[in-house]
């Protein structure tokens, strides 16, 4: 079943993928892959990922086939069921490896894992074998045995720290302590560098025939883009992060308006001339203190009132369209109900079906990528636990019937 | 069948080339999320020529700057474009274009973000430039997506933010929608483009067919959030701003430590983590306190669970001390890392991740690596981001076969520029 009819642009078409993954990040990182034509067999215990009991729930009743979590990060892909108590079990796995161009687990070791080999012998028994592990810290390095949740990455990953972020900040830090969004940023990212990991060490295996281990930590993954933060510390040795910037062009802010929040990017004279068009060329805008950017940010204090006094009378998507139909990069913070609904979002039809039977309404994010003008399709079929174990050892293994 | 443009590096022989060895790309990218994308290129082992004129330099204009002149001494720059050549070609000229052609015929990759319809404007679309290199992979980043109404608007990151709805749910308790920090929808827009360019790749390697990618930025940080999407969608509900609770676990938050502005993250979600928890406080006897015996109670008794709970993390030297206590004993815990404890962190250090840089006029700077970590294949040998223009001979005489004569005539005429 595929949401999103397109282009038959799916490179990966043929690779056959094991995922020995829980919750996000590896089963992200593999779902990506299915996106891009891989045959993915998600392996699970019988118990079942740990995201098939988070929420949300089609009609907020918990049951494994009804989270959206779990479908978005799962589509696509055939889920068997291999308990790692049972010595057949764990043959039948590795059987499944070695038929597999790449397995993705989050172990931080695989000796531990199920699979019970350790990442070096198994490449050596299968050379052209990928490997590709996503953990907190990665499995080398003082702190890889620690543990951490999304929070605890975020933290360490130096996100929180830096949230409120630019053009944000916190007014008073002791009130307004680092912060997470309610979003599980460092398994999406964490994943997301595992799929690019796993296509460096596919094309490279093009040129050599030789299989690869890929590690990426999410420590690593989220500090690998705090790039404005280290610009700053490693440039002029401060540390910014949630705090306000010290020198900085105006207005470049982050402001509330008549119903809502909005951010407000004027700093450049001809934006900065253009809202001043909106605004009906107030008196005071002929102020020398106002006259550039960077007059205008040494002179912030003056300025915020008066703009403020004119911003808190316009609705959001109102002043939306009026600025940008001059080109000004003025945007609101949508509410979630909004940035879903928009004409935008309507137009663009990123979001698809959740594929959880009976969801008439519910939708996800689809697939990214447009190729040659048209969206690329997405799989929305989420697989039910254990729902393809006979069809995949039969496919894969040419076992008939399963012994368990 | 190797299709790759770029001549291999020398001296490689018998040893394993790096993944994108002799892999070429022509980077229009500017700001922040396309030369990302080209710089993981380059670590890669790709040919990397940023395109960039003195008619305008966005990338090159963020504060802080490290001396004179400003181009060539901006930390975010510096940060975003190393291990790329820079060559100035002025766009707004026809043999500047002209030029750009003649390496889009000997490039693997074009990548661009441009707003919608620039590449149109400057004759340098995809189906031109097929035309001149059938099999070129293209790729085009832009804040709301090249279709639909919203086409031609145009945000910085803090639009991208709040337009994909990540505002939302970020936020104290009870309070308004706030930014998430690191400025993530450049970067993180950016592991989605170079995930697309090397899936490309590989597609051209197997078919010999080329592509043209595009995305949009508001629709990469929206991955980040179908939880929250489908609770609108599907359930009609808006999701809250929870400070750093969760919905279930408990307890879940960052506590304040000794120093200034200093805090550290504890996350428990089983009940064993919540009795190793009570044993690291030294009070076992809330593992049996009614108010805290299981998650529901405790999230119902949170304000006293995390006052007592600060109260141990206030107490504690340091935050390495607690968080080395709590580790120990299997709770989830760690600091809520500045940018200043990232690149001290002696675990990012051990492991290679914190680099220093060596800047022809910037001196030394401290930066970040890849996040990624091969057994088999080189691990990328950092290079400083060029000064403007310094690579204007390579192109020009070694890529192009022009004559020394030619370039001058091309650099009095400001077509290099």
């Amino acid at each position: 079943m595929r949401a999103q009819k397109g282009s038959s642009h799916f490179p990966l078409r043929g690779l056959r993928v094991v995922e020995l993954g829980d919750f996000i990040a590896a089963p992200y990182c593999a779902r990506l892959l299915a996106d891009a034509g891989a045959d993915v067999v998600k392996v699970e215990h019988p118990g079942g990922d740990s995201a098939r009991r988070e929420g949300p729930f089609l009609d907020d009743h918990p049951a494994p086939d009804k989270s959206a979590l779990f479908a978005f990060a799962n589509r696509g892909k055939r889920s068997i069921v291999l308990d790692p108590a049972s010595k057949g079990d764990r043959d039948v796995l590795l059987r499944l490896v070695g038929q597999a161009d790449v397995l993705v687990h989050d172990f931080s070791s695989l000796a531990e894992s199920p699979v019970r080999v350790d990442g070096e012998r198994l490449r050596s028994r299968y050379p052209s074998l990928i490997v590709t592990s996503i953990t907190p810290f990665g499995e080398s390095g003082p702190h890889s045995q620690y543990k951490a949740d999304d929070l605890v990455s975020v933290c360490m990953g130096g996100v929180a720290w830096a949230t409120p972020g630019f053009p944000d900040y916190a007014a008073d830090p002791e009130q307004e302590p680092p912060l997470r969004s309610n979003a599980y940023i460092s398994e999406f990212i964490g994943g997301g560098m595992g799929a690019v990991g796993t296509m460096v060490a596919l094309l490279a295996r093009e040129m050599t025939g030789q299989g690869e281990s890929v590690e990426v930590s999410k420590q690593e993954a989220l500090a690998c883009m705090l790039f404005w933060d280290l610009a700053h510390y490693g440039y002029g040795g401060e540390v910014v992060g949630r705090h306000p910037v010290g020198t900085r062009l105006a207005p470049n802010h982050y402001l509330p308006c008549a119903d809502g929040w909005m951010a407000v990017v004027a700093f450049l004279e001809h934006h900065w001339h253009s809202l001043l068009g909106l605004m009906d060329s107030p008196s005071w805008a002929q102020d020398p203190r106002f006259a550039t950017g960077v007059e205008r940010g040494a002179n912030w204090h003056e300025l915020e009132p008066l703009l403020l006094s004119w911003l808190l009378n316009q609705p959001a998507m109102q002043l939306f369209g009026r600025a940008q139909s001059v080109g000004i990069p003025i945007a609101p913070a949508l509410s979630i109900a909004t940035a879903c609904e928009n004409e935008q979002a309507q137009a663009r039809q990123y979001l698809v079906p959740t594929g959880i039977p009976g969801d008439a309404h519910g939708r996800l994010p689809g697939n990214l990528y447009f190729i040659n003008g048209r969206r690329r399709s997405t799989s929305v079929a989420v697989p039910r636990l254990g729902q393809h174990t006979r069809q995949v050892l039969k496919e894969w293994l040419g076992v008939k019937g399963r012994e368990s | 069948m190797s299709r790759r443009t770029a001549a291999p590096s020398r001296g490689s022989a018998g040893t394993t080339p790096k993944p994108l060895e002799g892999i070429r790309v022509v980077d229009f990218g500017g700001f922040v999320a396309v030369p990302l994308s080209g710089q993981w290129l380059a670590f890669l082992g790709a040919e990397v020529l940023l395109i960039e004129s003195r008619v305008s330099l966005p990338s090159r204009g963020f504060a802080p700057f490290a001396g004179e002149p400003y181009y060539n001494a901006s930390g975010a720059f510096n940060n975003l474009n190393r291990n790329k050549r820079s060559c100035t070609i002025n766009l707004r000229t026809e043999e500047g274009r002209g030029l750009v052609k003649s390496l889009v015929a000997v490039a693997d990759v074009v990548q661009e973000n441009f707003s919608p319809g620039t590449m149109e404007k400057l004759g340098l679309d995809y189906h031109t430039l097929r035309r001149i290199k059938p099999d070129i992979i293209m790729l085009s980043l832009s804040a709301c997506g090249s279709t639909g109404p919203w086409r031609h608007h145009s945000a910085l990151h803090s639009g991208v933010m709040g337009l994909s709805g990540v505002t939302a749910v970020t936020g104290y308790e009870g309070g308004h929608p706030r930014m998430l920090g690191a400025m993530l929808p450049d970067p993180i827009s950016a592991m989605y483009s170079l995930f697309a360019i090397l899936q490309a790749l590989y597609h051209r390697q197997r078919t010999g067919q080329g592509q043209h990618i595009e995305l949009a930025m508001t629709e990469a940080l929206q991955t980040l959030l179908p939880d929250a999407i489908a609770q609108y969608t599907m359930l009609g509900r808006e999701p809250e701003r929870m400070g750093n609770r969760h919905p279930w676990k408990c307890p879940h938050n960052i506590y304040r430590t000794q120093g200034q502005d200093s805090w550290i993250a504890i996350a428990v979600s089983t009940d064993e983590e919540w009795q190793a928890l009570c044993r690291v406080l030294d009070r076992p006897e809330l593992a049996h306190d009614p108010r805290f015996a299981n998650m529901e109670t405790r999230r119902a008794n949170v304000e006293a669970l995390d006052a007592v709970i600060t109260q141990w993390t206030r107490g504690r030297e340091s935050q390495e001390e607690a968080t080395r206590l709590l580790q120990a004993a299997g709770v989830p815990a760690g600091p809520a890392n500045t940018v200043k404890d990232v690149v001290t962190d002696e675990h990012l250090t051990a492991r290679g991740f914190v680099v220093e840089d060596d800047h022809p006029q910037a001196g030394r700077r401290t930066m970040v690596g890849v996040p990624w970590r091969f057994k088999g294949l080189p691990q990328p040998a950092y290079r400083h981001a060029p000064l403007l223009g310094q690579d204007n001979d390579y192109v020009l005489l070694d890529i192009l076969g022009l004559s020394r004569q030619e370039v001058q005539r091309l650099t009095e005429a400001q077509v290099l520029y």
